[in-house]
């Protein structure tokens, strides 16, 4: 039984992850007066279904001198590992399709772990290019992480639970947790940006600075698999945003119909949190590598770490 | 034998394996995610005997931020291949 | 909660259907040497990394094993919670950061 729903939701998360993917090339285009994706499907829905089709039929290329193990099973495993996290995620009831006890930490831990999966295929390749953007990533990784934890752990304070099912249900009979920890939302949406490779932190895939970084060998079916997980990842990160700070499925509800409601209002809380995300990424310019690390350390982090002892102390006075 | 013993006994076999291959192997970039696997594995047997808290926080220091400091350590060493002809 | 059996049976059927995914591409497979080749012998080049950020990876270190602890048992040791989180906050602060 629970295959057969594993199955279903895989293929619909795939789905909705390309339909993610379409919503932000085509916020980004209007930022920038284009029209961006028009002729594939309406309006170019189908866009990124074409491009993924694409590129499974190319040929792939392979530099002499690269470790083919490592380069085969790194698309697999993190596309696997990105799926295994969606699962977790409460969208048509409190619980998702998998719960565990403790199951924040669970999808915090993969989605690092898909990062060390990047870092080892930027390392596998003989190209200069390659072991800078690997480099860059594993800087990158020790900044944005901190923040997100801080962040993370003052939502699990307030709700005063690890499990993703107390801390819906905690949301559906208060207030959304974002009211009592709105620099924490800050925190978490800048390090979202950066963990998906957008804009003000695109710096692993440059392609003007490091002609390319950890993607620059890659081609066929290992980037379209590669493309996949980067949306199904913006996927993943925006339901974390809903979930844990905007109340996840939560708003009035008619009786009797509340699977369809609920899933309706992930959806649109879902489909917000996506547009400011592509709409910052349209206004601003890329950083530097020092410049960033200087952003997360000394302005993100005590931001976070403010907010987290904040709430330590009015719990402890018993307000919260 | 129960579904637990028997479990038990081939996440054993499979970290004796991967433990064997941090040891032997000769590249080192392997040796990362084989330490990866390895951790993973020792968080997925804890969750059999019972101990969910100790799975998920073994899940996220071993199996995520010690790879990371193996293989930034590396990446820092090596500098990328010579270009040559 | 789910049970176990479930969580592990789900994992194996996503890596089956990711599997599933990566093979039914294409695998012409060309073999190239490298783009950059030029006649010339370029001896292997160290990257660039500035020394302060040595310590911030010793702090994020610090950070990521204790927080989550930290935060899920602050309501019921809150003094001992609080001082494990001063002292953690004050490596940040004391490090010598330098210039950067």
């Amino acid at each position: 039984m629970i295959t057969v729903y594993v199955i279903i939701a895989s293929i619909l998360f795939l789905l909705l992850s390309m339909l993610l993917e379409w919503v932000d090339r085509k916020v980004y285009a209007h930022v920038q007066h284009r029209v961006g994706p028009f002729v594939t499907g309406y309006h170019g829905i189908l866009q990124p279904l074409a491009d993924f089709l694409k590129l499974m039929n190319k040929e792939e290329v392979i530099v002499e001198g690269s470790d083919e193990f490592l380069l085969h099973a790194m698309p697999i495993l993190s596309l696997s590992l990105v799926l295994f996290a969606l699962l977790f995620i409460p969208i048509t009831s409190i619980e998702g399709i998998l719960s565990l006890r403790g199951d924040l930490i669970i999808i915090l831990a993969v989605s690092v772990i898909i990062h060390v999966l990047y870092i080892v295929t930027g390392l596998s390749q003989p190209s200069f290019f390659a072991s800078v953007g690997a480099a860059r990533w594993g800087q990158l990784l020790v900044s944005f992480e901190v923040p997100l934890l801080l962040s993370v752990a003052s939502a699990a304070l307030v709700a005063n639970s690890i499990t993703l099912s107390d801390i819906v249900s905690f949301q559906i009979s208060n207030f959304p947790i974002g009211f009592f920890a709105p620099l924490s939302l800050l925190a978490t949406l800048f390090s979202s940006l950066a963990k998906l490779e957008k804009t003000p932190f695109s710096i692993p895939d440059a392609e003007t600075e490091i002609a390319g970084g950890w993607l620059v060998e890659i081609s066929g079916r290992r980037l379209a698999i590669f493309r996949i997980v980067t949306d199904a990842k913006y996927l993943l990160l925006s339901s974390l945003v809903v979930t844990l700070f905007l109340g996840g499925p939560s708003g009035p509800v008619l009786p009797g119909l509340e699977p369809i409601m609920y899933t309706l209002w992930f959806l649109i809380k879902l489909i917000i949190v996506a547009m400011i995300l592509s709409y910052i990424r349209g206004i601003v310019a890329r950083y530097r590598i020092d410049q960033a690390i200087r952003l997360f350390w000394f302005r993100i982090t005590p931001l976070a770490a403010l907010n987290l002892v904040v709430l330590i102390v009015l719990s402890t006075i018993g307000v919260i | 034998m129960t579904w637990e013993e028997i479990a038990q006994i081939i996440i054993s076999i499979f970290i004796i394996l991967s433990a064997l291959a941090v040891a032997e192997t000769k590249k080192v970039v392997r040796m990362a995610l084989a330490f990866c696997v390895m951790s993973i594995l020792i968080a997925a047997m804890f969750l059999i005997l019972s101990a969910p808290y100790a799975a998920t926080f073994q899940l996220a220091i071993y199996a995520g931020f010690i790879p990371i400091i193996i293989l930034v350590a590396i990446a820092l060493m090596r500098g990328g291949e010579g270009i040559e002809d | 909660m789910s049970s176990l059996v479930d969580v592990l049976v789900s994992l194996i059927v996503v890596c089956i259907i990711s599997t599933i995914t990566y093979f039914t591409g294409k695998s012409i497979k060309r073999v190239n040497k490298n783009p950059f080749a030029s006649g010339e012998t370029i001896p292997p080049q160290r990257i660039q990394y500035l020394l302060p950020w040595l310590f911030s990876l010793i702090v994020f270190v610090a950070i990521d094993a204790t927080l989550l602890l930290i935060a899920v048992s602050a309501p019921s040791v809150l003094l001992t919670a609080l001082a494990c989180l001063a002292l953690v906050l004050l490596s940040f602060l004391l490090m010598p950061w330098g210039e950067t």
